[in-house]
């Protein structure tokens, strides 16, 4: 039997917990469909359990707010389902169908309003050596900190940029583990108080103080700084051994490393939205593909599906609360009830808002795309290199999705959620095309691996998946 | 690539069995997790190059961590909390087809 809801929640990060909390507290009956064992997302990552070891100190305020986020949904009456993974959504007459794997099991929820909040993730950062043992994003050691109490093996070297990149470096350096060698990515010729944003971003001021106290401790505790670095390398043979670098005025450096963290921004989650073919729209600024959607999150072409938080475009996690909050409440009175948001709700949006412009202009991705080396590995999963790409759209290949064809780029086990933005990026070099113009490969539902096993536990109606 | 900075202890310890080795994690983190504390360098090999490969994003994106935990093969590592007694196998050799290349 499939069961039914008023409204699933996708994600129990900001934005699912904000939707869920809303839409629930308006008399909808609210189930949460999360891949995590318990609620927060990113960002607010095992918090419950960091609170209760009095661990919060360690990871500064914008984690402790989650205590409270995550309490009042707890709080609230949702049927919170941890541990679910999402595979597919189907449209029906009225709302849809949201088919997930759970212990297992294969199942279909019903559901008349559907809210997307799926974040984000690290926007991969293809280099030489990039998937030898030893190297992974910071987001995942942070990660393992939070949720293990794991630290980087010395000798570290932190490569990256970017305002998360900044509270990283802090939340290290408070467990004692500042990086031996901090390799920052970005220019420092564009500067925080230059430029047409500054004077709006002044609007998030406290965004703004926190950024430069974090700024200003980056490199304590730090052995070496080297800045604009424009080239990086990793090297060794059965795992990591060494990092070699270049800055923009050409000077080389190399460390031995046991631990290369990188991170280059992050970028939405978007593969459940494209895999249900809703307009995506390059966004310039921010260099990322974002989904079309109204004001309070409705996601173009769809009567039923709304989309929240850093999963519609990265304004962070106070945002995230905010999108959230207006997507249930939107799907609420579009199924006739009246739900209450909290009165600073614009004003968060706001603030997030105004800042956003001055840290885009200021951490633009680190590298460009062109500078990938033709040996470098781009597609992780079926081990494709740049070159390969590159030869492919020499003979005649048109674009992403042609290069499944030719050479199954995006086919692997991760469904080009690592090579996706890379592969587009190298089409629209070859093709002289402009990456607002170009196309990114199409994603196809199932969008996670199922096992005939777990789709078995389907009823013989439930087991057809969108084709088109 | 990672150290323990906190040991698991009292109710916090998870017993299981990783690569063979009896390894104590702490609760509430993830197999691959516990797998990098035990000192396992990869979680599998690349099944077209046949390199290894170790997590990467640790969040259910990078497909790096799959391992075959009590028996079922290709698991997402980094989205399984780890449990007692739990059997995890790293995937370092080529999937075949049962044919050698000699038949």
């Amino acid at each position: 039997m499939t069961d039914s809801v008023d409204v699933a929640v996708l994600g129990a990060g900001p934005a699912g917990m904000a939707a869920a909390v809303v839409s629930a507290n308006a008399g909808l009956t609210v189930a949460v469909l999360d891949d995590q064992a318990v609620p927060g997302g990113q960002i607010w990552r095992n918090v419950e359990a960091a609170a209760a070891r009095g661990d919060l100190g360690l990871f500064g305020d914008d984690y402790a707010a989650g205590v409270d986020a995550v309490a009042n949904f707890r709080a609230a009456i949702v049927d919170y389902r941890p541990l679910s993974r999402v595979i597919g959504v189907e449209s029906t007459d009225i709302g849809g169908d949201v088919l997930f794997v759970r212990n297992g099991k294969a199942g279909r929820l019903h559901a008349k309003r559907l809210i997307i909040a799926l974040g984000a993730y690290e926007r991969p950062m293809p280099f030489l050596g990039w998937t030898l043992p030893g190297v992974m994003t910071a987001g995942a050691a942070q990660i393992a900190l939070k949720t293990g109490g794991l630290l980087p093996e010395r000798p570290f070297v932190l490569a990256g940029q970017g305002p998360l990149l900044l509270l990283l470096a802090a939340q290290f350096r408070a467990a004692g583990a500042a990086p031996d060698v901090l390799l920052r990515l970005d220019d420092p010729g564009r500067k925080w108080s230059a430029g047409k944003h500054g004077l709006r971003a002044l609007a998030g001021f406290s965004d703004l103080l926190k950024g430069l106290k974090w700024q200003r401790s980056l490199s304590d505790g730090v052995s070496k700084t080297v800045t604009h670095v424009a080239h990086l390398e990793a090297s060794g043979g059965d795992r990591l051994e060494a990092v070699r670098w270049q800055t923009a005025d050409e000077t080389d450096g190399e460390a031995e490393a046991a631990t290369l963290l990188v991170h280059d921004g992050v970028i939405p989650n978007a593969q459940l939205t494209r895999a249900m073919r809703i307009p995506h729209k390059y966004d310039v600024a921010a260099a990322a593909w974002c989904p079309e959607a109204s004001a309070d999150g409705q996601l173009a072409d769809t009567e039923w599906a709304y989309v929240a938080g850093d999963n519609a475009g990265i304004l962070g996690w106070a945002a995230a609360t905010a999108t959230g909050s207006k997507a249930g409440a939107s799907a609420a009175s579009a199924l006739g009830v009246k739900a209450t948001t909290s009165d600073d709700v614009d004003k968060r949006l706001g603030r997030a808002r105004a800042v956003r412009p001055l840290l885009d202009a200021l951490y633009p991705p680190a590298q460009a795309f062109t500078a990938i080396s033709d040996d470098t590995i781009i597609c992780r999963c079926e081990a494709i290199k740049a070159g390969s790409v590159r030869e492919a759209l020499a003979m005649g290949a048109q674009g992403p999705n042609q290069l499944k064809a030719f050479l199954r780029t995006g086919m692997g086990p991760c469904q080009g959620r690592m090579c996706a933005y890379t592969v587009a990026a190298l089409a629209a070099e070859a093709n002289g095309t402009a990456l607002a113009d170009a196309d990114i490969m199409r994603v196809r539902m199932p969008i996670s691996p199922v096992t005939v096993s777990e789709m078995s536990h389907l009823n013989e109606t439930d087991m057809v998946l969108p084709t088109a | 690539m990672l150290r323990r900075w906190v040991e698991p202890k009292g109710d916090a310890a998870v017993r299981l069995t990783i690569a063979g080795q009896p390894v104590t994690a702490l609760r509430g983190e993830s197999v691959a997790t516990a797998a990098l504390a035990a000192g396992l360098q990869a979680t599998r090999n690349a099944p077209v190059s046949g390199e290894p490969r170790a997590p990467y994003c640790l969040m259910g994106v990078c497909f790096e961590c799959l391992m075959t935990i009590d028996g079922l093969p290709n698991r997402q590592a980094c989205l399984v909390p780890v449990q007692e007694g739990m059997t995890v196998e790293p995937q370092l050799l080529r999937p075949s087809l049962g044919v050698s290349d000699n038949d």
